[in-house]
């Protein structure tokens, strides 16, 4: 066992990145505890876990291009968030479509302004919180890049891959096109195209993305091609996990 | 009698994962329900113990390494079935003074992989119901 101190974790939210305004970050799964005692329990309480639900809680500063930013223009909206334990590729990480539901700001003389928000996973187009990996770390591209990749390993039926880019930065009059490639060897010799996001023209943002399981390969990787003027600049990210079928 | 100072506490779920590798802090509870069963003519409160319940709770640090800790536990709240779990003074043989308690299933209504500030060490906290017949077992 080798524990890790907690020192780059990644929060993306859409096409914020707020690693450098947070310090602290909780990811809570719950579900409801459903009776089922009977006559036959022998005395003994019984029950089935109900419905999931997930809180993340994110502590951090008040900064007005960043955090202040995005909880003004996410407040009370559904929003893509990637929460990765380190800033690498493979790194563990997880990925929710989150309702943000409070931002409270407060400033107390000479005190760094202090931003929290909290969240809900929202569980109606995709599932409250992915379990994954960074497929690609945040990375600043100027030509077409296809990555190394990562041994994430094969996705077995039943369960759905999903998949997030976000967008941090881009050049006008500019294109983006990501792909997710998967194979079964690292040196992707024979590598099938699985997930195709949206082309982001000159613009930020982010999308999350979905393919049904089975699929054997167990190496994957992304490529971003950029086109344009010339001089092609964008800043992304990529998560990719799966989560049971619903 | 046989005190001891808790060194190698255990806790193993599912039958195969030793969550004790990753706690520091491993605790049972177990309750009935109080059933007042006071009626007319009693000059004292009467009761009885009603079902039973308990609840294991551990606490320790998250390890993010593959097929380890926060894999297998989220995996455990993500599938949301009951699991058996087995707990116990020591990792030493079951005794009599090293009894195992033999849960038919916890409930695993939570997971929180990610808990921690900056330069700490994630932890791992878990607080789940038992459901089902729990058993001393003291036989080796």
């Amino acid at each position: 066992m080798t524990l890790g101190i907690l020192t780059d974790c990644r929060i993306w939210g859409d096409d914020y990145d707020l690693s450098g305004t947070t310090n602290k970050v909780e990811i809570g799964g719950s579900c409801e505890a459903k009776k089922i005692t009977n006559f036959n329990s022998g005395r003994y309480d019984e029950y089935l876990a109900g419905l999931k639900e997930v809180e993340v809680n994110v502590s951090g500063f008040f900064e007005g291009t960043t955090s202040d930013a995005f909880a003004d223009e996410f407040l009370g909206a559904r929003v893509p968030v990637t929460i990765a334990v380190d800033d690498a590729a493979g790194s563990i990480a997880y990925m929710g479509g989150l309702n943000v539901l409070s931002a409270p700001r407060e400033f107390a003389v000479g005190e760094v302004g202090v931003l929290n928000f909290g969240a809900k996973g929202a569980g109606a187009t995709m599932p409250g919180i992915v379990r994954g990996a960074l497929l690609y770390p945040k990375t600043t591209i100027t030509t077409t890049t296809t990555s190394t990749g990562i041994q994430y390993g094969a996705i077995g039926s039943g369960r759905t891959i999903w998949a997030a880019v976000h967008v941090f930065g881009a050049t006008s009059g500019d294109t983006l096109d990501v792909k997710i490639q998967s194979d079964d060897n690292s040196g992707f010799t024979s590598a099938t195209d699985r997930i195709t996001f949206t082309q982001f023209a000159a613009a930020t943002g982010s999308e999350v993305k979905s393919l049904a399981a089975p699929i054997t390969d167990d190496y994957w990787r992304i490529v971003a091609t950029v086109a344009g003027n010339g001089s092609e600049s964008f800043s992304l990210g990529v998560f990719f996990g799966s989560a049971p079928t619903t | 009698m046989a005190l001891q100072v808790i060194t190698l506490g255990y806790c193993r779920l599912g039958g195969s994962f030793d969550l004790h590798a990753y706690a520091n802090k491993i605790s049972l509870e177990f309750e009935a329900e109080d059933l007042n069963v006071t009626v007319f003519g009693d000059g004292w409160g009467d009761h009885m113990a009603g079902l039973k319940n308990g609840k294991l709770n551990v606490s320790g640090f998250n390890d993010f390494g593959d097929n380890l800790c926060d894999e297998v536990m989220y995996g455990f709240w993500e599938a949301g079935v009951n699991i058996a779990a087995a707990v116990r003074p020591s990792s030493a043989s079951i005794s009599t003074s090293n009894p195992e308690y033999q849960l038919a299933g916890v409930v695993p209504l939570t997971w929180t992989p990610l808990g921690a500030d900056v330069g700490q060490v994630s932890p791992l906290s878990i607080s789940w119901p038992t459901s089902g017949a729990v058993v001393r077992d003291v036989t080796p």
